[in-house]
């Protein structure tokens, strides 16, 4: 009982974690249409300097997990201005493709300066301790995980749901043609859309450090993780997301758990699966 | 004698959530005839056919093609045997000239589609390129024959709409709307080339311009709100007072 | 029209002299441009020809080189029956794959051949006991063709490879026009067009499927006869970008496109590697220019250039004709 509540935990705050790492990617798919495929090379990036930050430089973990996010930023609106801009009219594969080779970039920039080892950022001070519930110690960061995925999920619900540029992104993820029509510049949008999409890789980034590590090749894996929770929860559907990020996350965590050697496997079937029955995803509108 | 029925609509419906498009409409068509679809806009016309086409399922009621029943037919099949529709708007291979979209009908027809151990050309397969050269030549093509289509005007890429699907040998034969868009010029040529072909082809021909419909149809049906409301000869039709009260009424106080 | 096949037979020929001339390795290098060109070739009939972007052909190649390597260690000497072995077990994976992905469209039908090269990435991975797991597969003689025909060095090896491809090129080159192809290639164009004029294009893309699968089957086995060893990271999902890559960088739906672009980033890569560790780098940018600047690929880049060629050569003559006929066209619509 008390491994499974650990489990919970664990499944809940892996969740929360993969949710903060894809909604990113799930925002600009939904707007631009591009599916970033170097959404895990700005995670790794996030986190490699964070690393820096945090253990080279010294710094207080509170200081980047804020600068960082920023950086990550602002070089994924400078990869949209000076690269992805003028794609536009070569058609959606041939950004896919353009991000692709952007991630291969990215690889040998990061084993050039930060080397091929493991590296690990310890939690900040004051959460790096357990937290007694029902008899069992859960790390404390593992809760402010939960927490701040919580907090983002509400943040992104409340823009897409109340605002004007939700509203805004809400009529580019049905119509694209309308959010001109609406006055918006539609270049605008999308500039600031991949600054969200890359600030939320620059927080996962950070906040992951400390529990996934960071290590050369992982922006495969994460990104490969992203692709799950985006196909499981439906294309560019925030909620989805959200649902998707949980679900992979406690499956990936019991089956690591219950079925270690099956752990790869199960993830993958989840994803075919939801395809083949749901080809729109869990809570996708069925797109003609 | 009375002749077969080539095609008969039963209670058929289409319900999108709660809208109903389509509600219990039954029909029948005789081989050989020729038949006018007309209606106001949203009356379900282009529904209808695609459920006859097999593009929609419908949501009750029976399609017979001859005597089978064929709701259950996916639309290939509907094809092969001879129910052959054409578009509301070009749906044409954009990125093929226009012989090799006419080949791509004809060499099933023929059945060389399977082949691939030898490259498609006048060599190897003589008559299919034959019947392409005459088809092209018929409507008067043979300048665009290695033009893609994509760089086509939307005039010529409607006449392959159309020649598509004579080509594709069809016994009843489905035109949504084939001259919208089109000059007077180029909707006569089509019109004229439409009523050369044999007479046992059944023709259903969906149409706004009432003129051309009355004046080359045998049989008109009129469509409104998803129901069948009028059905008869272009006279029938034409004095019918609820055809004139929906359809004709509305034109007619257009034009006072 | 007679030029090709002429063409094509020089280039055999040259190829058949090359290790006369050239040191074993060049002659390796050879036949790896020549094996992940055969793979190129197959993710070529389903990303170019049939319009199908796949992100999951790598598990084709692991399932050809794992059976054939598998069978060379515990069944057969002879490369025709353990060829034939990794041929069955991709084409029985790419039935499966097949009849899963190929109902789904566009970004659906990536993310489905994703997964589904993912789960075999998983099992390789995770079955140690047949696999080897994370460690490769190792220990796979040299293979026998006929009678004590052996394929005992690099440099038959090469041969065989050569006579391999110079049939599948063949092949190719009369099925890509062929009637057949041109149905796929109609698919690509207009699904659902293809459906209304009669086509049933749910079995052709199956059937698509298969000849790529099965043929990205037969790259693995001929990689695992030349190079003797497998290991996951070549059915790991970067693989199946690489390919993709390959196929993009040489030019999508040509005969010799993706066997350039397998040259192009085989050679890349060698000589890359040679001053820096970190040609991925290079072929991410060399990458990022193709498909801003000649989304064609190379081939496109060719064709681009000969047109120029030929214009200038009848520009006096030719143009005067053109022009019209496109003013014409335009002003209609």
């Amino acid at each position: 009982m008390s491994a499974l509540l650990l489990q919970m935990m664990n499944g809940l705050s892996y969740g929360m974690l993969l949710f903060i790492i894809t909604c990113g990617i799930t925002i600009v798919f939904g707007i631009l249409g591009v599916l970033n495929l170097a959404h895990g090379s700005l995670y790794v990036l996030g986190s490699y300097v964070g690393y820096s930050l945090i253990i080279k430089a010294g710094l207080p973990f509170w200081v980047a997990l804020m600068a960082v996010p920023l950086l990550i930023a602002i070089i994924g609106l400078v990869l949209e201005v000076v690269i992805l801009r003028p794609t536009y009219k070569l058609g959606h594969l041939s950004q896919v493709l353009l991000t692709f080779g952007l991630a291969y970039i990215f690889h040998d920039v990061f084993s050039m300066m930060w080397g091929k080892n493991i590296l690990v950022v310890n939690p900040p001070d004051v959460l790096n301790m357990s937290v007694e519930i029902a008899g069992n110690a859960i790390p404390a960061y593992r809760l402010a995980l939960i927490v701040i995925g919580i907090v983002i999920a509400i943040f992104l619900w409340y823009t897409q749901e109340k605002t004007k540029w939700g509203a805004v992104i809400r009529a580019g993820l049905s119509d694209k043609e309308m959010v001109g029509g609406l006055g918006v510049n539609i270049h605008f949008v999308f500039t600031c859309v991949f600054f969200l999409g890359s600030l939320m890789a620059g927080l996962g980034g950070v906040l992951g450090s400390p529990v996934l590590g960071v290590y050369p090749g992982m922006e495969f894996q994460i990104l490969i993780l992203s692709l799950v929770v985006l196909v499981v929860g439906g294309l560019g559907s925030v909620t989805g997301t959200f649902i998707a990020s949980l679900l992979v996350g406690f499956v990936e965590t019991f089956s690591r758990f219950f079925l270690p050697e099956l752990s790869l496997i199960i993830t993958f079937a989840l994803m075919a699966l939801v395809l083949v029955i749901r080809p729109q995803g869990l809570t996708g509108r069925r797109v003609v | 004698m009375k002749k077969e029925n080539i095609l008969s609509l039963k209670g058929l419906s289409k319900h999108f959530g709660g809208i109903k498009v389509i509600e219990d409409v039954t029909l029948e068509v005789t081989a050989g005839e020729r038949v006018g679809l007309i209606g106001p806009n949203g009356a379900g016309k282009s529904t209808l056919f695609n459920m006859i086409a097999g593009d929609l399922e419908p949501s009750g009621g029976s399609i017979s093609y001859f005597a089978d029943m064929i709701n259950r037919w996916p639309n290939y099949k509907r094809t092969e045997q001879g129910i052959v529709r054409t578009f509301q708007k070009n749906n044409l291979m954009l990125g093929l000239t226009v012989k090799e979209n006419l080949l791509l009908v004809l060499q099933r027809i023929d059945k060389k589609h399977t082949q691939w151990w030898k490259t498609a050309n006048k060599k190897n397969y003589p008559s299919l390129y034959e019947k392409v050269e005459k088809l092209l030549y018929e409507w008067g093509l043979q300048e665009y024959s290695q033009t893609k289509v994509q760089d086509l005007s939307y005039g010529v890429q409607r006449q392959i709409e159309i020649i598509m699907a004579i080509a594709g040998n069809p016994k009843l034969l489905l035109l949504d709307e084939p001259t919208a868009g089109m000059s007077q010029l180029e909707t006569d040529q089509i019109i004229s080339l439409i009523n050369k072909l044999p007479s046992e082809v059944t023709i259903m021909m969906i149409e706004h311009d009432i003129e051309v419909l009355f004046g080359n149809m045998d049989r008109v049906i009129v469509l409104h709100a998803g129901t069948l409301i009028a059905d008869g000869s272009p006279e029938e039709v034409r004095v019918n007072p609820d055809v004139k009260e929906i359809y004709m009424g509305k034109e007619e106080a257009a034009n006072a | 029209m007679k030029k090709g096949p002429i063409k094509g037979t020089l280039l055999f020929l040259l190829m058949v002299l090359v290790p006369f001339f050239l040191s074993i390795y060049y002659v390796n290098i050879l036949s790896e441009i020549l094996i992940l060109g055969v793979f190129a070739v197959s993710l070529n009939i389903l990303v170019g020809q049939t319009g199908m972007v796949s992100l999951g052909h790598a598990a084709f190649f692991g399932a050809g080189a794992y059976a054939t390597g598998l069978a060379a260690i515990k069944f057969s000497t002879n490369i025709f029956v353990t060829l034939g072995i990794g041929l069955l077990f991709a084409f029985l994976l790419a039935l499966i794959i097949g009849l899963l992905s190929t109902k789904a469209h566009g970004f659906y039908f990536l993310m489905l051949t994703l997964a589904c090269s993912q789960i075999f990435y998983s099992l390789v991975y995770q079955w140690t006991t047949v696999t080897g797991g994370s460690n490769g597969l190792s220990g796979i003689a040299p293979l026998d063709v006929f009678g004590d025909i052996r394929l005992s060095n690099q440099v038959f090896v090469y041969y065989f490879i050569l006579v391999v491809m110079a049939i599948l090129l063949f092949l190719l080159s009369r099925f890509l026009h062929s009637p057949l192809g041109s149905v796929f290639i109609g698919i690509k164009e207009n699904e659902e067009r293809m459906k209304s004029i009669g086509y049933n294009t749910a079995l052709y893309k199956n059937i698509s499927f298969l000849i790529s699968g099965t043929m990205g089957g037969l790259a693995g086995g001929l990689y695992v006869i030349f190079n003797g060893f497998i290991s996951p990271t070549d059915v790991y999902w970067t693989a199946s970008g690489s390919v993709l890559i390959m196929v993009l960088i040489g030019g999508v739906g040509t005969l010799w496109g993706p066997v350039i672009g397998a040259a192009f980033i085989v050679i890349l890569e060698t000589i890359v590697s040679s001053y820096t560790e970190n040609w991925m780098m290079i072929i991410g940018t060399a990458f990022i220019l193709f498909v801003i600047f000649a989304p064609n690929g190379i081939v496109g880049i060719f064709n681009r250039a000969k047109r120029i060629v030929v214009k200038q050569q009848k520009i006096e003559h030719k143009e005067p004709n053109i022009i019209p006929i496109k003013q014409q066209t335009k002003m209609d619509g």
